[in-house]
């Protein structure tokens, strides 16, 4: 059962981005990146999720000796996520220059 | 005298910027020691790759940053220990409350109890007033007590 979570603007863009390819696992990199939201708040806020249930992290499947690199973390919306994610995005409509508003 | 200065900025500047990943990899081993420990080491990993997939050395400081600035954002959503009252701090808060000397009081707050020390100090200031104190005992993760 998830639970709720404060969504701020930063949240929604994240949300927005893990919508975006619901089944898909986006590394932390990316979802800085493209949802443009520092590391500072970014990791905090998918610990959040993650504790609520919102999303879920999983590792990457490889060894890092044999890939050079430390392995990468994929998040992911649970069902429950998806769901409650996309309730709150009916709640709000994104205007044009792409900020959030109440959908009254 | 300018050209030597700017020169010399210039060299700074590079040198600096030529540090940044190995500042940015001591960041986040610093910031990951700050986790709990069971979080520590996957921390470390997830920043460490979101390290290497940072385009510009700027970018891997200003993520080690953040990484920094975010543990205690991390640190508040992890489970909080237990408070509880209970017989024995509130047997040992009214003890002190008996406290007649500043020596003693230092003793206990020494001993664990820096606020009830307070509150004692305070007592002999005002002598004949009896405060009814609550200690608290927190119980940390490792099972420890801690009076406060």
């Amino acid at each position: 059962m998830a639970e709720d979570v404060r969504l701020s603007d930063t949240t929604l863009r994240a949300l927005k981005f893990l919508l975006s390819a619901p089944l898909e696992g986006r590394s932390g990199a990316e979802i800085s990146k493209s949802a443009r939201i520092g590391s500072g708040t970014m990791y905090p806020m998918l610990a959040r999720l993650e504790t609520a249930g919102w999303v879920e992290g999983k590792w990457e499947e490889v060894e890092p000796s044999e890939a050079g690199r430390p392995r990468r973390r994929f998040y992911t919306l649970t069902m429950a996520g998806r769901a409650r994610a996309r309730a709150a995005f009916a709640e709000y409509q994104v205007a044009p220059e792409g900020a959030l508003a109440w959908n009254s | 005298m300018e050209l030597l200065i700017g020169l010399l900025m210039n060299i700074l500047g590079a040198d600096l910027y030529d540090r940044c990943p190995r500042l940015a990899r001591f960041l986040i081993r610093k910031a990951a020691a700050r986790l709990p420990e069971g979080k520590r080491e996957s921390y470390a990993e997830e920043w460490s790759s979101h390290l290497a997939d940072c385009d510009t050395k700027l970018d891997q400081l200003r993520h080690a940053l953040g990484c920094w600035w975010s543990v205690g954002g991390i640190l508040r959503t992890e489970p909080q220990p237990k408070r509880a009252y209970s017989l024995d701090a509130l047997i040992l808060g009214s003890g002190l409350m008996l406290v007649g000397s500043t020596a003693e009081a230092i003793m206990s707050a020494m001993a664990g109890a820096p606020w009830l020390y307070l509150v004692s100090y305070l007592f002999q200031i005002l002598p004949g007033a009896f405060v009814v104190v609550l200690g608290i005992r927190m119980r940390l993760k490792d099972g420890r007590y801690v009076y406060i």
